[in-house]
């Protein structure tokens, strides 16, 4: 047995280090990304910060808020991951208010469970946020298809990288392009935004989480719901959609400290305030960031 | 828990420990071990169909116990029946119950009678195809008293569960496999290596052959009237490798696994692909089923002793039911009944048994007539494949009548260039290296089953399948045979 074991060891010893330097190598490449840097930007101290999904990753400008904020969301982004970076704000940081995006994905999706899980690797490696030690959301190389891999890691040692992606300084990242098929677009969206009961009630869990915390560290929170192409408005279910305005209504009404916007269906966002049919472009961010922080100049509460 | 996943890749070598170092001199904790082990293995999928596996085991189990006690014939059929009813009872229902129904309101539709569908949206239970046949091969050998039931249920749960075959086979026989739990296993080195070169022979063929394979064979199959006669040719065949490195990996990678904790399993698999006629395939494929069909059907019903009609019924019977066992669909009773459409003319010309040897005993490469056997053997292999494959007959005809569309259509060789461009030169170059390992051992139990002398030469080897499956490997797929 021990010689069996003993060949084992040293014929596995050559697979580790290989793994181990190839790991590396594709973390190397990896960086610097968008995970890695709004990281870094949580050094730096902050008045409010904005989470949420893709919805306001482009929606949300932090640089255009009259308040030092930073944009802390991202692509799929579900609602558990926001609370982490919440935590780990409040860690260092005294906020005044918290922008939280609320939209459909929001109330229905997990990342983890979504068809987007992959993603979770990137908070376990280049964010202090921790989600979970499955290995496969924890080491690059066992994610994608090591033929991409491969290229990924060649071109780094080759110094042919690729150009950094354009998000703005304060972490948004909106998009000038515009969309000339929302119909398809709303098909795949809606239904990938479909929902599963358990993760409403977990999401609903993870939301009185957040508004406990918001009492105990004393701040506000401002939940926007982003406007939506009609496209993507007709798919979406009405049983969802009153359950989840009904509740956040409801939040809203009970809560002194909590405030909603609601432009799910504002008509004053066109066609070309999109991207496709549930994001806004970059024309559609300014003026939904502009919404956003007249709200907060105008309410008594910010204004000291 | 699928064996091309890290879950396993944590879950074997700590199994491996546990058996080894701490339960090695407790063979009552070891067969315990294998029993958690297994029932963690499958609760993986899903915990909730454990309870099923937990109560064929019991049945099972009682009725061994109450038939060693009588020897009245009444009695002891009568024990043998419950065992079955209760078994095929429960894969009816998961496995045939909307398939029924769904024909059923067909039938009376058809005939002007409408009657509400009550399909019940089953889950197919992993794996319940293979453990039911597991389990109803003891029942049914200790009614025949070829063997003693046992008095220990650890040791009937875990020849029940046994992690490494039970959700995809080899299907065991109770005469086989239910003695060894009761031996002292001894760690065995060469068993040990032999068994992972066999796991990794497996994985192999599994990801970079099948998994491969996949993509281009459900490409064509599910766009399959958008695409030319060769280009579907080339989806069949594609299909046919996909299924063999699949199912064939998972025997593999199944018996390896089983050598490594001291257990000698069944052969499954020599080389299918080889076969000079159809009977001789029939021997080589899944032959833990097939020997399952001939041993428990078709030799209780008379197998080929009778008379002609006799024959031709027991060879439809037995080829039909056994595509049935591979799943609720027409598609894959037509593909049983192609089968003894093939098989029967070499039965009833007495040459079923002409080739009982491997192809090219003696020499490196085959006869010319080896060669046309083969061919002609891997060709109607194929079509019966179509229909294993299709979503429905219909698909399969259409498939089919399509083949021979296009063919002198520079477009189509065009088109299917394009395909195996996207597949990949390198992929066709392993592809090519994969079919030569097979060929040269083909005598042997397994493809790699013997190396050459030279150690660093081996270890080369060892590293290089290593890397091909590192590089071709993406997101995990199931294997084909866990749908049935």
């Amino acid at each position: 047995m021990k010689f069996f074991l003993n060949k084992i060891v040293f014929f596995l010893i050559p697979i580790f280090v290989f793994l181990g330097s190839y790991e590396i190598l594709l973390r190397s490449a990896n960086m610097p990304n968008i995970y890695s840097f709004k990281d870094k930007l949580l050094d730096e101290e902050y008045e409010a910060i904005v989470l949420g999904n893709s919805h306001a990753l482009r929606g949300v400008l932090a640089e255009d808020l009259s308040y030092s904020a930073i944009n802390l969301a991202n692509v799929s982004q579900s609602i558990n991951i926001d609370l982490l970076w919440l935590k780990a704000t409040l860690k260092t940081q005294k906020l005044k208010f918290v922008i939280l995006n609320f939209s459909v994905p929001t109330y229905t999706t997990n990342l983890v469970k979504s068809s987007e899980h992959w993603r979770s690797k990137n908070y376990n490696l280049y964010t202090r946020l921790h989600l979970n030690y499955n290995p496969k959301y924890n080491f690059e190389f066992l994610n994608n298809l090591q033929l991409k891999n491969i290229k990924r890691a060649g071109n780094y040692v080759l110094g042919n990288n690729k150009s950094k992606d354009n998000y703005l300084e304060k972490g948004s990242y909106p998009l000038d392009v515009y969309s000339n098929d929302f119909e398809e677009h709303a098909l795949k969206a809606s239904q990938r935004h479909l929902p599963k009961v358990e993760y409403i009630e977990q999401n609903e869990n993870v939301l009185m989480e957040i508004l406990t915390l918001s009492k105990t560290y004393n701040f506000d929170v401002v939940i926007v719901t982003p406007p939506a192409h009609a496209s993507y408005r007709r798919l979406i279910p009405h049983e969802i959609k009153s359950n989840m305005f009904s509740l956040l209504k409801n939040i809203e009404s009970k809560n002194n400290n909590v405030y909603w916007l609601n432009y799910f269906d504002n008509v004053s966002f066109d066609s070309k305030c999109f991207k496709d049919s549930d994001h806004l472009n970059f024309k559609g961010a300014k003026l939904f960031t502009n919404k956003i922080n007249n709200f907060l100049i105008n309410s008594n509460t910010f204004t000291n | 828990m699928l064996f091309n996943s890290i879950d396993f890749a944590v879950f074997l070598p700590l199994v491996f420990f546990l058996y080894w170092f701490v339960f090695q001199k407790h063979l009552k904790a070891q067969n315990a071990l294998i029993v958690i082990a297994s029932y963690t293995f499958y609760g993986w999928w899903d915990w909730r169909f454990l309870s099923l596996i937990l109560f064929s085991s019991i049945v099972d189990y009682t009725v061994g116990l109450q038939l060693q006690k009588t020897d009245i014939p009444k009695k002891r059929k009568f024990l043998l029946w419950v065992s079955i009813v209760i078994n095929i009872g429960f894969l009816g229902f998961f496995k045939y119950f909307d398939f029924f129904v769904d024909n059923f309101v067909n039938a009376f539709s058809f005939f002007g009678y409408q009657i509400p569908s009550t399909s019940l949206n089953i889950i197919l239970p992993v794996g319940i195809s293979f453990y039911t046949f597991q389990t109803l091969s003891y029942t049914i050998d200790v009614y025949k008293k070829e063997l003693k039931p046992t008095k220990d249920f650890v040791v009937f749960s875990a020849f029940v569960s046994f992690f490494p075959q039970l959700v995809a086979g080899p299907i065991e026989r109770a005469t086989n496999l239910l003695p060894q739990f009761y031996k002292q296993r001894q760690f065995n080195y060469k068993n040990a290596v032999l068994g992972l070169r066999q796991i990794l022979w497996g994985l192999f063929k599994k990801i970079v052959i099948a998994d491969n394979c996949s993509v281009i064979a459900n490409e064509i199959f599910n766009n399959s009237t958008s695409f030319g006669g060769t280009s579907l040719v080339l989806g069949a065949v594609m299909f046919a490798f996909q299924i063999y490195g699949d199912f064939s990996g998972y025997s593999d990678i199944a018996i390896g696994t089983s050598r490594l904790f001291g257990f000698n399993l069944m052969k499954n698999f020599a080389f299918p692909y080889f076969s000079r006629d159809v009977a001789e395939f029939w021997r080589r494929w899944h032959i833990s089923l097939s020997t399952w069909f001939r041993d428990y059907l078709y030799i209780p019903l008379g197998g080929s002793k009778g008379g002609v009609l006799m024959k031709v019924r027991n060879t439809f019977i037995i080829f039909i039911i056994s595509g049935f066992w591979h799943g609720a669909n027409w598609t894959f009773i037509v593909w049983g009944f192609l089968n003894a459409l093939y098989f029967l003319p070499l039965l009833l010309r007495n040459k079923n048994r002409v080739h009982t040897g491997d192809i090219a005993e003696n020499s490196l490469l085959p006869t010319f007539k080896e060669l046309r056997g083969m061919m002609l053997t891997f060709s109607l292999t194929i079509l019966a494949w179509i229909f294993f494959r299709a979503e429905n007959i219909s698909h399969a005809i259409q498939y089919i009548s399509d083949l021979f569309t296009g063919l002198i259509d520079y477009t189509n060789y065009l088109e299917t260039y394009n395909l195996l461009r996207d597949f990949g030169p390198a992929l066709i170059v392993v592809f090519i290296i994969f079919i030569l390992v097979e060929w040269s051992g083909r005598h042997t139990e397994f493809a790699i089953n013997r190396l050459t002398n030279n150690r660093f030469l081996n270890i080369f080897f060892y590293y290089l399948i290593l890397f091909l499956i590192f590089i071709y490997s993406g997101k995990p797929q199931e294997f084909i045979y866990f749908q049935f």
